[in-house]
């Protein structure tokens, strides 16, 4: 609850910002000129806030700068008081609020798999989902760090718990999936995530994780078909575009392949690119 | 007939209008934005939190500049074609950055002297115009790409 409150502050943190940076770009449009306003726009707004500082005392600007100020140094401090697991949280909590499907848990950021021929650098990644109304459910998610359960095992008898108690819960089929693809017990994976796209068709996580597991099972075309749903479902998928590379690369789609790297880098998930790029792969 | 004139001479000296000059002499100013610029790649390379963009943030909508100074840290990293296709601009922010810093350490009457030349350029060549069109060009041409992958 605590998070949540923490967490609903963001967007309105960013509605304010978002007015105060209009505020002091209409200012900088009057005084400075239409150059230094587009500057401001093209900078993401960092050059008005500069500006903004500089003039702040002949335009009366202080007060709103301070706000302003303020607005933008509100999450970094949260991060030191809170650390990034909890931060991730707060995030995410925003992201369900605000009608985001892409609930991390459900997403396989683990590319670290033994059977995949690529390694990627390791990803940061943000925390589980909230917790509804079971302790197991958050006990399971508690297990989720750095895109992996610390002990697979532990998460998915939590799991068989949240399930044996709730067995409609599309979530929880797609997250015992993720501990058996830790497991690297890939087919019971691949069940469990097909179990959650029966019950939810449009679970784009579940479509990319159960791509993942094809992947680990060396069935590039099944995971294809995987991704490319996936991508139907959420076209903006970073983690689908970049899983789709990587089955590309296994098929000797080499066009393709590079083409979903930049398209994930583009979204901004680079480390497929970064790696094609260093290897040659892409150009 | 008059009017339209005017306004395009209006125009027309906006856009040849010095912009780097004018911050180059301010040494208030060189030494905030060569302090921010620092401060923003710092953020960006450690992986924290770094300068929230207010309209990426609130709408969803990338901003011309958006991506950045993850460019700016990757070209700093010597994965330069990554830093390019992650913002094709990202060299010559890059190369602006160290100028800020070496700018904002600069003696005064260099100082002076190097922003009164830049000024001159600027009027002449119509620079910071020109770059600010090529970056929406390029800002127009990510998102018909993000739009049609």
């Amino acid at each position: 609850m605590f998070e949540m409150g923490i967490g609903l502050l963001f967007p309105v943190l960013s509605l304010i910002s978002l007015i105060v940076f209009i505020i002091v770009l209409i200012k900088q449009f009057k005084h400075g000129g239409a150059l230094q306003g587009i500057i401001g726009i093209i900078t993401c707004g960092l050059w008005t806030f500069i500006w903004g500082w500089i003039k702040h005392k002949s335009l009366a600007l202080t007060k709103i700068m301070i706000i302003w100020t303020i607005i933008q140094l509100t999450p970094l401090v949260l991060l030191g008081v809170f650390g990034a697991a909890m931060m991730g949280q707060m995030y995410k909590m925003v992201g369900d609020l605000t009608g985001d499907p892409s609930l991390l848990m459900k997403q396989d950021q683990n590319l670290k798999d033994r059977s995949a021929p690529i390694k990627l650098p390791k990803r940061r990644v943000k925390t589980a989902p909230a917790a509804k109304d079971t302790d197991w459910n958050a006990a399971a998610q508690a297990l989720w760090q750095n895109g992996q359960y610390t002990d697979p095992n532990k998460a998915k008898d939590y799991w068989d718990k949240v399930i044996a108690a709730n067995p409609k819960m599309a979530e929880a089929y797609n997250n015992r999936g993720l501990a058996f693809y830790n497991l690297e017990r890939h087919q019971q994976a691949i069940n469990d995530f097909s179990q959650a796209v029966r019950m939810k068709p449009q679970y784009a996580e579940a479509f990319n994780n159960r791509g993942n597991a094809y992947y680990a099972l060396d069935q590039y075309e099944k995971a294809e078909a995987d991704f490319n749903k996936s991508l139907e479902l959420k076209p903006k998928y970073s983690k689908a575009h970049l899983n789709r590379g990587l089955a590309y690369f296994q098929m000797k789609k080499s066009e393709e392949s590079c083409k979903d790297f930049r398209r994930a880098c583009d979204l901004g998930d680079c480390d497929g690119l970064q790696w094609a790029m260093q290897s040659g792969h892409c150009k | 007939m008059r009017a339209d004139r005017i306004k395009i001479n209006r125009i027309r000296s906006g856009f040849f209008s010095p912009v780097l000059g004018p911050l180059v002499r301010n040494r208030q100013a060189i030494v905030l934005l060569a302090a921010v610029t620092v401060v923003q790649i710092a953020l960006t390379a450690a992986g924290t939190i770094a300068w929230q963009c207010p309209v990426k943030s609130t709408l969803g909508v990338a901003c011309p500049a958006c991506g950045l100074t993850r460019a700016m840290v990757l070209f700093a990293q010597g994965q330069w074609k990554a830093a390019i296709d992650l913002h094709a601009f990202a060299p010559i922010f890059f190369g602006a950055g160290i100028f800020l810093v070496i700018g904002s350490i600069l003696p005064a009457r260099l100082q002076q002297k190097i922003a009164n030349q830049i000024a001159a350029f600027e009027r002449l060549t119509g620079i910071v115009g020109l770059l600010i069109l090529s970056i929406l060009a390029y800002w127009v041409l990510r998102i018909i790409n993000l739009m049609n992958p």
